[in-house]
């Protein structure tokens, strides 16, 4: 059969015809992206968590603003606690309070105390106080008498100062004697996004050098990456609702095209000695346009249906792999074919390609109970991982350290029904974990009255007494500390350096409103991990779908299934047993796994698909495919191992925790691709007699 | 004797009438307030001018810009502490066509107020005195809501 007539062959016709053309289109395209996308990459992602969550959604329909709360804590172990200090406090607070954005601090000064004001048993009046307009030298004398009161404020050597401002604003150093640190979620820390990309480029320059012996993979490479990565980003800033652009968009957008051009190009490489130059293209073109068309499929359909949920994050990320998908698909065969037609290759050179032979060989020889050690650890791993799903909730980034929950009551008003459902929050909060320090809420101050008043007499809110301690509240102007907008709130001190995941998931069935940004992070993760797993079960039914459709044999499907669910299983066992924090660091590293992973499966499986119809055994047509696919699976998963690897060391938290834990979870599908897929697929042509004799009957 | 002796030193520090009791009681005695604020809930206090406690209690009120009094209305009898010896300050203020004003003066400004201090007003004194002293009224200010005290 002539070639010409075969698929595809008169689309590459097409494609070589009007190259120039096609290729001067696409360059034009991505020179006018690169002129016209907004330069700004970000890597806070604290916002894009938050927008769009069920939480953040409650405390906007109510009219309310969210705000955020950091702690500054001054420490006075070089200092005599003496007038002179509380001076040098009082003028720290006064330039906290002068940052743009702050709307409160939250200080001993600040702190409202309950006293019985008693000259004598005639002459008497419980009094809610604070140190605010108290002289320096009272301050001193009463602090020095009554620290045990204000050990929220004041612990040993360390005077905490709350700021609750609109906003994440930048603290500007304060001149001040004062030594004092702030929780570092305060300090907008920004990057050289150009170092960060240059890195990334030039480490695959240096793995695709190295690994073919030629610039041109460099070159061919740079250019397809570099076109990929800039339509994506120009896309999402045409078609995205959400504005924020996150680092992880470009990140994304550079995996899938990595792993498509590594295939195509690693094809192209091999077939220069064998085959004329539009040949070899046509080779390139009809192994590879299947198995990537049905790997952009499972991207698009099965992550890209994020962009129906509401969470700006998680559609953020949906909007972003399937804009990579499409584009990367388009440009994977149009303008790769095109830029490859222009160049051959004379003695072509690759690094592994008789490794690669002794491994497929090796594989074809493997140790059956090897096998069977390894499934059955990762069933071990597995039981491990349901058991920490259910049994213990995981550790949910906030990048706060000041452990405070700042909610209001979700109906509005200040009745009886109100206030016991605020003492009921606090005594179930009190009596259910240790970690909480204190409960600051309406109900909490009428109890301190009630102590101040009747020290003898247990507290119990009676119905009849609510209106006198509300006319107390109001009294003492405690309306604006205890209330927001007509409901009351409710402030959650939490121990130092504790989990308040468990908290916030205790509390989000309170009908409650929360609003520090802090906890709607944490409340918005909660919420969309949830979502998270409905669509890796999707993605991986997806696969389980596309393998059965290509092959029409359940086992394969099944291979396809155990292969895609080792890393996240091991990965998931990793985050609960080194308490790993859920963060979007996390999330992006399991998508970029879940579209490497099904892309290495669905190539596999499809050139032993083919392969299987031509007259070879089982196990010829199993080296063929490991030595075609398998190397550049395994190329492709080493050069973004050691690219995400090497973004360890950019001294950005996020960046280098996208690089940390992307390179472990590329490393885990590595390891699958290479040891269990093949020798799982191996096993199973070799028992399953059905499977020996099967051909391709399509 | 040393039990009756006891029994005479020992203030009675609680409210002896039920707190709908007391309302009616207010409702009688409330002609005879000093009346301050708009605001639909009621709130009645016995205040000796001459108390420190009691002039803080009305330094309260009229804070933050007043608000207090746009929330509630304030029913404010003058009944004297023994040893602040106000009789002819509450007088005074009694007697005043702006007896607000006065009472500000002499609780809020501290001022000394000179005025018609020997015009009886035994009727008001004295109502004030037996509605006080039913009530259990043992300190100032003396705040009642809903007929409880504070």
């Amino acid at each position: 059969m002539r070639y010409n007539k075969l698929p595809y062959s008169a689309y590459l016709r097409f494609l070589l015809r009007y190259r120039v053309v096609i290729l001067v289109f696409l360059m034009t395209l991505v020179a006018a992206a690169t002129f016209l996308v907004k330069q700004e990459v970000s890597s806070q992602d604290g916002q894009l968590w938050i927008d769009g969550s069920t939480a953040n959604s409650e405390l906007l329909n109510k009219h309310y603003k969210s705000y955020y709360i950091h702690k500054v804590d001054v420490d006075l172990s070089n200092k005599k606690w003496n007038p002179q200090t509380v001076r040098e406090l009082r003028a720290f607070e006064h330039a906290l309070k002068s940052i743009p954005q702050v709307r409160e601090i939250r200080s001993l000064f600040s702190y409202k105390y309950v006293q019985n004001s008693k000259i004598n048993e005639e002459q008497q009046m419980v009094e809610v106080l604070s140190l605010e307009d108290a002289s320096d030298d009272d301050t001193y004398l009463f602090l020095k008498e009554n620290r045990q009161g204000y050990k929220k404020y004041f612990d040993k050597n360390h005077v905490i100062f709350y700021i609750v401002s609109n906003g994440p604003s930048e603290l500007k150093a304060i001149n001040t004697p004062l030594s004092y640190s702030v929780s570092n979620d305060f300090i907008n820390k920004n990057f050289n996004q150009v170092i960060i990309f240059g890195i990334v480029m030039g480490v695959l320059s240096l793995l695709y050098f190295i690994i073919f012996r030629s610039l041109l993979p460099i070159l061919l490479g740079g250019l397809f990456i570099y076109s990929d990565g800039m339509l994506t980003i120009a896309a999402y800033q045409l078609f995205s609702a959400v504005s924020i652009m996150h680092i992880s968009i470009a990140l994304i957008a550079m995996t899938i095209s990595v792993m498509s051009f590594t295939y195509i190009y690693y094809k192209w490489h091999v077939l220069q000695r064998k085959f004329d130059a539009q040949f070899v293209l046509y080779r390139v073109i009809s192994k590879t346009i299947v198995p990537i068309f049905w790997t952009s499929v499972i991207s698009v359909v099965g992550i890209g249906i994020l962009i129906f949920v509401d969470s700006h994050i998680l559609y953020s990320i949906g909007m972003n792999v399937l804009l990579s998908s499409i584009i990367g698909f388009i440009l994977t065969f149009t303008m790769l074919p095109i830029l490859l037609s222009f160049f051959t290759l004379k003695n072509p050179k690759i690094f592994s390609q008789r490794s690669a032979s002794s491994f497929a060989s090796m594989e074809t020889r493997y140790n059956k109970k090897g096998l069977y050690f390894l499934l059955l650890i990762s069933s071990g791993v597995m039981l491990y991982s349901l058991y920490g799903h259910f049994m213990k909730p995981l550790s949910m980034e906030s990048h706060v350290s000041t452990y405070q929950i700042q909610a209001m009551l979700a109906k509005k008003g200040s009745d009886y029904e109100q206030i016991i459902q605020l003492q009921r929050i606090e005594q179930q909060l009190m009596a259910k974990f240790d970690t909480v320090n204190q409960v600051s809420s309406a109900y909490s101050m009428i109890r301190s009255i009630h102590e101040q008043e009747n020290p003898k007499e247990p507290f119990v809110l009676k119905r009849e007494d609510v209106d006198s301690y509300l006319f107390m509240i109001d009294m003492y102007g405690l309306e604006e500390t205890l209330m927001e907008k007509g409901r009351l709130k409710l402030l959650v001190d939490l121990k130092e350096g504790s989990d308040k995941t468990d908290v916030l998931e205790f509390l989000r069935d309170k009908d409650l409103i929360f609003q520090d940004s802090a906890s709607l992070l944490n409340l918005a993760k909660i919420e969309s991990l949830t979502l998270l797993w409905s669509v890796v079960f999707f993605v991986l039914l997806l696969i389980v779908a596309v393998t059965y459709y290509i092959t029409r044999l359940v086992p394969i499907a099944f291979i396809a299934l155990i292969v895609n669910v080792i890393p996240l299983i091991w990965f998931y066992a990793a985050i609960h047993f080194f308490d790993i924090p859920i963060s979007s660091e996390v999330l992006v590293a399991m998508i970029i796994t879940l579209s490497l992973s099904s892309d290495a499966t669905l190539h596999f499986i499809n050139y032993y698909h083919m392969n299987r119809s031509k007259p070879r055994s089982a196990q010829k047509a199993f080296e063929a495919s490991f030595i075609y696919i398998g190397t550049p699976m395994g190329m492709g998963n080493f050069i973004l191992a050691v690219t995400f690897a090497s973004m360890i060391f950019v001294p950005v938290q996020m960046v280098s925790n996208i690089g940390l834990y992307s390179s472990i979870l590329i490393l885990l599908s590595l390891i699958t691709d290479i040891f269990v897929l093949p020798v799982l697929f191996l096993n199973t042509i070799k028992t399953n007699h059905k499977l020996k004799e099967y051909k391709y009957t399509h | 004797m040393l039990f009756l002796l006891s029994l005479q030193a020992e203030p009675i520090s609680r409210q002896m009438l039920s707190p709908q009791h007391t309302l009616e009681e207010l409702s009688h005695l409330k002609r005879y307030a000093i009346v301050i604020g708009t605001g639909p809930k009621e709130v009645h206090t016995f205040i000796d001018p001459y108390c420190s406690v009691s002039q803080k209690y009305l330094e309260y009120l009229y804070e933050h810009n007043g608000a207090m009094l746009k929330k509630y209305t304030v029913y404010l009898y003058l009944y004297e502490l023994k040893r602040k010896n106000s009789s002819e300050v509450i007088n005074a203020i009694l007697n005043s066509p702006y007896r607000e004003s006065l009472l500000k003066q002499v609780m809020l400004d501290h001022e000394e107020v000179s005025g018609d201090s020997d015009i009886g007003n035994e009727k008001i004194i004295e109502a004030i005195k037996v509605s006080a002293e039913k009530i259990g009224v043992f300190k100032r200010p003396y705040i009642l809501i809903n007929g409880k005290v504070l």
